[in-house]
């Protein structure tokens, strides 16, 4: 199956979405959405990391350097108070896109 | 509210990675490294190889040098480092090309400085208010007679005129004086300035230091003041602050110093140096001084009086002094006019004149540099599409060029300000000397707004040429020789427009230029080479006696004849030409039959030798004479004119007429001299006797200058008559030591200031056309350079190869003269009142124009002639 190209200001979501469940660096982002999408995504790794600066740059999220798990510095990131309203704010403008692009695909 | 937040976040953690650039570069590499080794760690894991993992996370992460660039675009100001890199990049491709950037830079430096420049006078002149409180409502009162529309009105009118009028919140009058300050070691004249009590509050200026001459202080008993103006107080008092209250004699009479006028303040022109009240007593107002015209009246209007309104009122008030004075005020009305309009039609005229040249000669550079920038556009085409090609946005390329431009126009329109700022002081002689405004033009914020605004506009119009056909990715598959059609189209266009405007220029250049020689050839009526001339003053009342003041003539006539080399010598009332050319008395002749409106006659005392210092020729009878003296019989020396006027056909010798308050014999004609000006008919002038005067009276008029007529070099004479006149009276000022040349020079000084500055830019405006023309060949043989080298080969000959170039230099011209002409006639219609009689269509005004831009465009296509001759068939065919 071929792989889907993630549409225009999707990335951002999807960062956010991953990262409410708790802090995480680069890598770890990057392999939790090919796992969850279950690799079925057309996602250049390397896009993340403007995505990230850019949303640190607006507030939604904040980094932090840190020991990883295999005792090596990484990059963690987490999301901030206005992220947490980035990402509902975000969330349901995708659920009312989503219902009303289905309510169209299905009425006609 | 949200987004301003987010807004603001972003703006500090800018601001905050500005400080840590070296840390925010350290990190990302880090963090990329550190994903894509684990990237690689987890491929090893599922089982490739080394390489194989490596290979693939790398092409999964995607290029990490174009990501780290994205991520600084998030981190960094990328407008502003851009601009920063595109004027790097700018000043690098300018360095490689410095002739274009010079030129670019001149030209707009031309354009913006000759336009500034005159801007700077026209709009100092013409459109700055005056610096009083609410100028508009200021108005001058003048006196009419049907021979003089602006003529100075009497003390007892003036004071009648003033107590009738209800139009005016204040209504004042003044004239001009001079007086010896003794404040230094020397002696100084200084010219000052006359006011009764209510000028200073009708012109509403706040004194600097101190108080105005009040309101009542006009009367005679009042204690004597004096006002200094901010430059009197400069350089005689060194600025001091404590000059208030304390006393200076001021010809020869305690005076107190009450007040200080700010830098600004000129009244009435910056020649005047002080201020005092005129403490007119009751003969001065008496009724038989209602002919004394010497008071000019300025006023303010009420609120809601209009112009319309006080001119209405002012001449009922005419009428009525004129009824009940009927001799006195004969034919006497009174009008109004505002302040702003003093100035003379022609110095308008004259301004507007050369804003208008100034334009000319900007739509000129803006042509040149508009085909310039379209060439060079041209020729960059392939740089730009392969920049296209290999990536760059075109968005990216348009912002760099218009920043290319920018840079350019910036520093053309800086150096045209400079450029402008140095001229200006040049410029002075432009200023009339009539008005209340300080004698050199100042730049202000709003001339500096317009430079940098037309700089703006320039860099953005020239800046948006090389847009043209952007990136257009076909030039890349085109040969090196480039073609444009519409932008040739153009670039003709402009040419034209350039060399009408060239016409335009050069046409009214050479009428004003003639206009000018024909004022320095007028006949002045005297000849002023080979004469040496000083003033001094005769302080009052010690010369009072017309025997104190004859022995003094005497003294320094007989001292000034031993010279060597001097052949005579004289003292007159007042040169002409020089500062006072007024003097206009009423003429009574029995039994004439003239207009009464013109019958009057020009005062001048002169002592013996005066004719023969001069050269004014003696027509009819003879000089006056020492034996002219105060018992014998009253005589006068009329001019032609004067004789012409009251006995045609007749022998005016042994006729009378009476005049200054005295029955006088002529004894003698002389040539008329245009002591007005040069541009000036002569008015009828008699000369009188200095011995011929009651003691004390018509002291205005007693001779002052002294003139002398020399075989060598006129300013030689200086120390020596300097000597002799301070060996009979070492209190006595001198001014005015020039010789009389510079009084004949200073009358044409406005004009002659005026067509150097044309000529200035008559030249430039040939200069740019040529090359204008030299560009547009040079360009248009480099792109046909095939084309000729395949009709050389196909048998053309020299003479075909030329015909096809200067074809074009011939319709470019014909297309850009005929225009030019018809504007060129419309401008000289609009110039004819300055142009001294020359015929506005004269013919070699616009036969030279014509003749100069051919010319100039010969010249500009001779290079492009000569290289088209020389272009090599076989080379030009191989060249592909």
């Amino acid at each position: 199956m071929a792989k889907i190209d993630l549409p225009q200001g999707t990335l951002d979501l999807l960062v956010l979405r991953v990262l409410s469940g708790g802090e995480m660096h680069g890598w770890g982002i990057a392999q939790k959405l090919n796992i969850v999408s279950k690799d079925a995504l057309q996602l250049q790794e390397g896009t993340l990391y403007p995505a990230l600066y850019r949303m640190e740059a607006k507030g939604w999220i904040a980094a932090e350097w840190a020991q990883s798990d295999n005792n090596r510095r990484a990059k963690y990131y987490r999301l901030t108070k206005a992220g947490r309203r980035q990402l509902e704010v975000e969330q349901e403008s995708w659920d009312r896109l989503a219902t009303v692009i289905a309510a169209v695909l299905l009425a006609t | 509210m949200k987004f301003a937040m987010e807004w603001l976040h972003q703006l500090w953690f800018r601001l905050r990675m500005l400080f840590r650039r070296a840390a925010l570069e350290r990190e990302m590499e880090e963090e990329m490294q550190a994903h894509l080794a684990a990237a690689a760690a987890a491929r090893i894991a599922a089982g490739q190889t080394d390489v194989e993992a490596r290979a693939e996370a790398q092409r999964a992460f995607g290029g990490v040098a174009r990501m780290k660039e994205r991520c600084r675009d998030e981190a960094r100001f990328p407008w502003l480092e851009q601009l920063v890199q595109d004027a790097r990049y700018a000043v690098r491709s300018m360095g490689a090309r410095p002739g274009f950037a010079v030129v670019v830079i001149a030209l707009v430096a031309l354009g913006i400085g000759a336009t500034t420049a005159t801007f700077t006078v026209a709009d100092f002149v013409l459109l700055r208010p005056l610096p009083f409180a609410e100028p508009d409502r200021l108005v001058k009162v003048w006196s009419t007679t049907p021979g003089y529309s602006r003529m100075e009105s009497s003390p007892p009118n003036f004071r009648d005129w003033k107590n009738g009028a209800h139009s005016f919140a204040s209504l004042g009058a003044y004239y001009s004086i001079s007086a010896t300050l003794l404040h230094g070691a020397e002696p100084r004249r200084i010219i000052g300035t006359a006011v009764t009590g209510d000028v200073f509050s009708a012109l509403g200026v706040a004194p600097l230091r101190g108080r105005a001459i009040g309101t009542d202080e006009d009367r005679p008993g009042s204690p004597r003041v004096i006002v200094l103006s901010y430059a009197l107080w400069q350089t005689e008092f060194g600025g001091a602050a404590g000059v208030i209250g304390r006393q200076v004699i001021l010809d020869q009479q305690p005076c107190l110093v009450v007040g200080v006028m700010p830098p600004s303040f000129c009244f009435p022109t910056s020649d005047s140096l002080f201020w005092q009240a005129t403490r007119f007593d009751a003969s001065d107002y008496s009724d038989s001084n209602r002919d004394n015209n010497l008071l000019q009246v300025i006023g303010r209007l009420q609120p809601g009086a209009t112009l319309a309104q006080a001119r209405a009122e002012l001449e009922v008030l005419a009428a009525q002094t004129r009824a009940r004075f009927p001799h006195e005020n004969k034919d006497v009305g009174a009008t109004v006019i505002t302040l702003a309009d003093e100035i003379s039609n022609r110095s308008r005229l004259l301004l507007w004149a050369l804003v208008g040249a100034a334009t000319c000669l900007l739509l000129i550079a803006c042509a040149n540099l508009g085909s310039l920038l379209i060439a060079r556009a041209l020729s960059r085409r392939r740089e730009i599409a392969l920049r296209v090609a290999l990536g760059a946005g075109r968005g990216r390329i348009a912002r760099q060029l218009l920043t290319e431009t920018m840079l350019l126009a910036v520093g053309g329109g800086a150096l045209g300000v400079a450029l402008a700022a140095a001229a200006v002081p040049l410029l002075a002689e432009l200023v009339p000397n009539t008005l209340p405004v300080a004698a050199t033009p100042s730049m202000d914020g709003r001339i500096l707004a317009t430079a940098i605004v037309l700089t703006i506009g320039a860099g953005l119009a020239f800046g948006a040429a090389p847009l043209l056909r952007l990136g257009d990715l076909a030039a890349l598959r085109e040969s090196t020789r480039v073609t444009g059609g519409t932008s040739e189209r153009l670039r003709s266009l402009l040419i034209a427009g350039e060399i009408g405007a060239a016409i335009v220029l050069l046409v009214s250049t050479g009428l004003l230029a003639q206009a000018l020689v024909t004022v320095q050839h007028v006949d002045p009526g005297f000849d002023p080479h080979g004469v040496y001339t000083v003033r001094t003053e005769l302080p009052l009342p010690d010369y009072n006696p017309v025997a104190r003041r004859q022995a003094f003539y005497d003294r320094v006539l007989a001292d000034v004849r031993a010279l060597p080399q001097v052949r005579s010598a004289a003292w007159i009332s007042y040169l002409p030409l020089s500062s006072f050319r007024g003097g206009i008395w009423p003429v009574t002749v029995p039994g004439a039959e003239v207009d009464p409106a013109q019958q009057t006659g020009c005062l001048r005392y002169a002592t013996p030798g005066y004719f023969a210092t001069l050269r004014i020729p003696v027509i009819r009878g003879r000089d006056i004479a020492p034996t002219d003296a105060q018992n014998s019989a009253f005589v006068a020396v009329v001019s032609e004119s004067f004789a012409r006027r009251y006995w045609p056909d007749q022998n005016p010798v042994g006729r009378h007429f009476n005049f200054a308050f005295a029955d006088r014999e002529v004894v003698g004609v002389v040539g008329d001299v245009r002591f007005r000006g040069l541009e000036r008919t002569a008015e009828p002038q008699v000369y009188l006797p200095p011995t011929q005067v009651a003691d004390g009276g018509l002291v205005f008029f007693a001779p002052r200058t002294l003139a002398i007529r020399t075989d060598g070099p006129p300013t030689a004479l200086a120390a020596s008559v300097r000597a002799i006149i301070h060996r009979a009276d070492a209190r006595l000022p001198l001014t005015e030591e020039k010789p009389m040349t510079d009084w004949v020079v200073q009358d044409t000084a406005t004009r002659s200031t005026q067509v150097r500055v044309l000529c200035l830019f008559a030249a430039s405006a040939i200069v740019l056309a040529a090359i204008g023309i030299h560009g547009l060949l040079s360009f248009s043989v480099a792109q046909r350079f095939q084309e000729i080298g395949i009709r050389r080969a196909l048998g053309a000959q020299a003479g075909d190869i030329l015909h096809l170039v200067l074809r074009r230099t011939l319709v470019l011209t014909a297309a850009g003269a005929v225009p030019g002409v018809v504007l060129a006639y419309c401008a000289s219609r609009a110039l004819e009142s300055l142009l001294a009689g020359v015929r506005p269509t004269d013919a070699t005004a616009f036969g030279g124009a014509i003749l100069v831009c051919a010319l100039m465009a010969a010249l500009g296509s001779l290079g492009p002639a000569r290289r088209a001759l020389r272009v090599d068939p076989a080379l030009a065919i191989r060249t592909e």
